[in-house]
């Protein structure tokens, strides 16, 4: 159930767009035995729907992932099938998707047991929020700012 | 640090009610000692301690000293042993300033009924001073503190003196709910709070980081450091790192010194003329029972065997609802609205008084986790994040607990820390008097969900307990049932007095922090009056 979820879901919601610049990747670049930093950007980029994507967030993502040998496994599969075409919409692998996605989202990876941050304030969770709410610790305006809801202008 | 310490007071702990009475003493003349258990924190490096955490409890961001052990949510390994039914799972921070680094800063007075309870309601224990004793005291610690109130909303306990500040706005939600809940008789009224609302004390006013627990950015809300670091301009002394672990007695029975250790193993003294213990309502406790000797075989201060016994907290239920419209949780600290229709009646004779309050943050990350396992992704992740979290909202509760003998701390005889001292071991269950509040609250909180108009998420009676430990140590007239009498002073050692929630020999319904640093500052006259005739 969960896995056709996600598949109807990503097929709705447009995740499976590709960026021109990651079209342009797959044919300028062959394929290596072990998918590099780079590679697992562009599977993050796919899964995620975000071209944007911080590199150095993603550098730490990935190297935690790697401790598990069967990371790359995976990672390369969902790479030949986002090569192959130009989305990542399969059951395969649902999980191991969603750990990637789980990633960028929450800011917070599970590698060997203990939950491990990898980033606050570029977790893509905090995004989705448009600045109506801030992330905690960050100061949101003058005092009593909260009384009035948010303008919408700005949303 | 040479091995001995020689103050007019000496002082075990530097929390609220340490700073307090420290800073009383220093700035009035007297020489001060105090000792703390953990170290001094940085406020920058907690608040990167937070953000570079994967846990969000509020302990995440206090790393606990291997010296000076403190409780810690999920740790593997606990720092209490429990031998009760009901876990008992209430943390502190063991550092200088205490544990109002992390605290709502919720700033209520007591009621004046909640000081005679056996009297009225023929249950618990009246304490033996009144509310026109505490009354005094209590605007004392507001302006000590810098709390925000509003003087036109009634809460039951009568004022003197207005609130230091003007009141925190209440936030878009707050307004909302306060504006659909009065028709049905729920008394939605402003908190108030130790958060400063204009610029009071050196310290800025809130900009509603909303990170209230566990760190305040800016310091808008006050923590028990500022009075140590007032005290210490005063010229009291503090000694981080100095773990009480033996209060030594005379021939005559008064406390002659303090004996800690430092991490490294090393002991040292401390002697006065007077000495308090604040060291929290667990710590306070341990240290008494720890320091046996011939003279006091059940260790200090408790020839009634009341020490340690009579353990309250505010045990406390959740309703996690979905508002039909947008409320905009999340923006402004993190609480600034109660529901106090239930602090006080006739049926506090069967059930515990109660107060609600509404959480005004988002847990962004249980939404996102949630969704991520229903299987959604892409746009319509962020479009569902955002969703919830402007809509989903919490209310909680803290339910009154009778003091009774069976809840209670003792010594761990399994456990003890690196430098040999035993943790505390607790005792803890739950009575039907806040059974059946409790399951109150679960119709209380059905009805408001159906009058918001909300979809009801959760709405069990898991109980977690707030941080708020009390009645250890109890205060009463009689030496054969209480350990400290009026004056906060043992019955048993003329010279030791105790500081902190442990001597509340009722838990009402609220946050505990004022009451507790009134009482304080009465101490602090108290002992100031002893000194200076000594």
């Amino acid at each position: 159930m969960k896995r056709r979820n996600f598949i109807k879901v990503s097929i709705r919601t447009g995740v499976v767009l590709v960026g021109i610049s990651i079209v342009k990747y797959f044919y300028l670049f062959s394929r290596s035995a072990r998918l590099t930093l780079i590679e697992f950007l562009t599977v993050s980029q796919v899964l995620t729907g975000k071209n944007d994507l911080n590199q150095t967030v993603g550098k730490k993502i990935y190297e935690l992932f790697s401790l598990d040998p069967q990371f790359q496994t995976c990672l390369e599969s969902i790479y030949r099938e986002i090569r192959s075409s130009g989305k990542a919409t399969s059951r395969e692998h649902y999980d191991a998707k969603l750990k990637i996605i789980s990633a960028w989202y929450t800011g917070i990876v599970l590698s060997q047991g203990e939950w491990v941050r990898v980033t606050y304030f570029d977790a893509l969770m905090y995004r989705a929020l448009k600045r109506t709410i801030n992330p905690p610790t960050v100061c949101g305006g003058q005092i009593g700012y909260w009384a009035l809801p948010p303008d919408r202008k700005n949303l | 640090m040479s091995g001995k310490i020689f103050a007019d007071a000496v002082i075990v702990g530097s929390g609220v009610a340490g700073g307090l009475i420290a800073n009383e003493l220093a700035r009035n003349g007297f020489r001060v000692a105090v000792l703390e258990a953990g170290s001094r924190l940085n406020r920058e490096e907690v608040v990167e301690n937070f953000r570079v955490a994967a846990r969000t409890d509020l302990m995440a961001p206090y790393p606990s000293a291997k010296h000076a052990p403190q409780p810690e949510l999920g740790s593997r390994d606990s720092y209490f042993t429990q031998s009760g039914p009901v876990k008992y799972e209430s943390q502190y921070i063991r550092a200088v300033g205490g544990t109002t680094w992390h605290w709502a800063a919720a700033a209520w007075r007591f009621l004046p009924n909640d000081f005679r309870i056996r009297s009225l309601y023929q249950v618990g224990r009246d304490w033996p001073i009144d509310y026109v004793f505490m009354e005094p005291f209590y605007c004392r610690a507001e302006k000590e503190l810098g709390v925000s109130g509003d003087d036109l909303t009634e809460l039951g306990s009568f004022r003197s003196k207005p609130y230091p500040m003007k009141p925190i706005p209440l936030s878009y939600m707050d307004r909302c709910f306060q504006s659909e809940l009065k028709h049905e008789g729920y008394h939605v009224v402003p908190e108030p709070v130790a958060r400063n609302s204009e610029v009071y004390d050196g310290r800025p006013p809130c900009c509603g980081n909303n990170n209230c627990m566990p760190i305040c950015p800016i310091g808008a809300q006050y923590s028990g450091d500022v009075h140590i670091s007032k005290a210490e301009k005063a010229g009291a002394r503090l000694i981080e790192n100095a773990v009480a672990y033996f209060i030594e007695l005379n021939s005559s029975g008064a406390v002659s010194s303090i004996h800690f250790k430092m991490p490294d193993g090393s002991r040292h003294i401390a002697q006065g003329k007077i000495f308090v213990i604040a060291a929290n309502g667990i710590e306070t406790p341990k240290l008494l029972l720890i320091s046996r000797s011939a003279s006091v075989p059940n260790g200090v201060a408790n020839s009634s065997d009341q020490v340690g016994r009579n353990l309250m907290d505010h045990p406390s239920t959740a309703m996690t609802f979905v508002m039909p419209y947008p409320v905009y949780p999340g923006r402004g600290p993190q609480e600034i609205s109660s529901i106090v229709n239930f602090r006080d009646g006739d049926f506090r004779k069967a059930y515990g008084a109660k107060k609600f309050h509404f959480s005004n943050s988002v847990n962004t990350l249980a939404i996102t986790q949630s969704l991520l396992e229903s299987g959604v992704s892409g746009k319509l992740l962020d479009e569902q994040i955002y969703d919830a979290a402007i809509r989903t909202c919490l209310i909680s509760s803290f339910h009154e607990q009778l003091p009774h003998p069976d809840n209670r701390v003792t010594l761990s005889s399994t456990k003890s820390d690196r430098l040999g001292i035993p943790h505390p071991n607790i005792h803890y269950f739950l009575d039907e008097y806040v059974i059946n509040s409790m399951k109150q609250t679960t119709q209380h909180y059905e009805k408001i969900a159906k009058i918001l108009g909300a979809v009801v998420r959760s709405n069990n009676q898991q109980v977690s307990l707030s941080n708020h430990i009390m009645g250890t140590t109890l205060m009463g007239d009689d030496s054969k049932n209480s350990v400290v009498d009026r004056y906060c002073q043992t019955h048993d050692h003329f010279n030791l007095f105790i500081a902190g929630s442990s001597v509340f020999a009722s838990s009402a319904c609220v946050n505990p922090t004022l009451t507790l640093a009134a009482l304080s500052l009465a101490i602090s006259d108290t002992i100031q009056d002893r000194l200076g005739r000594t």
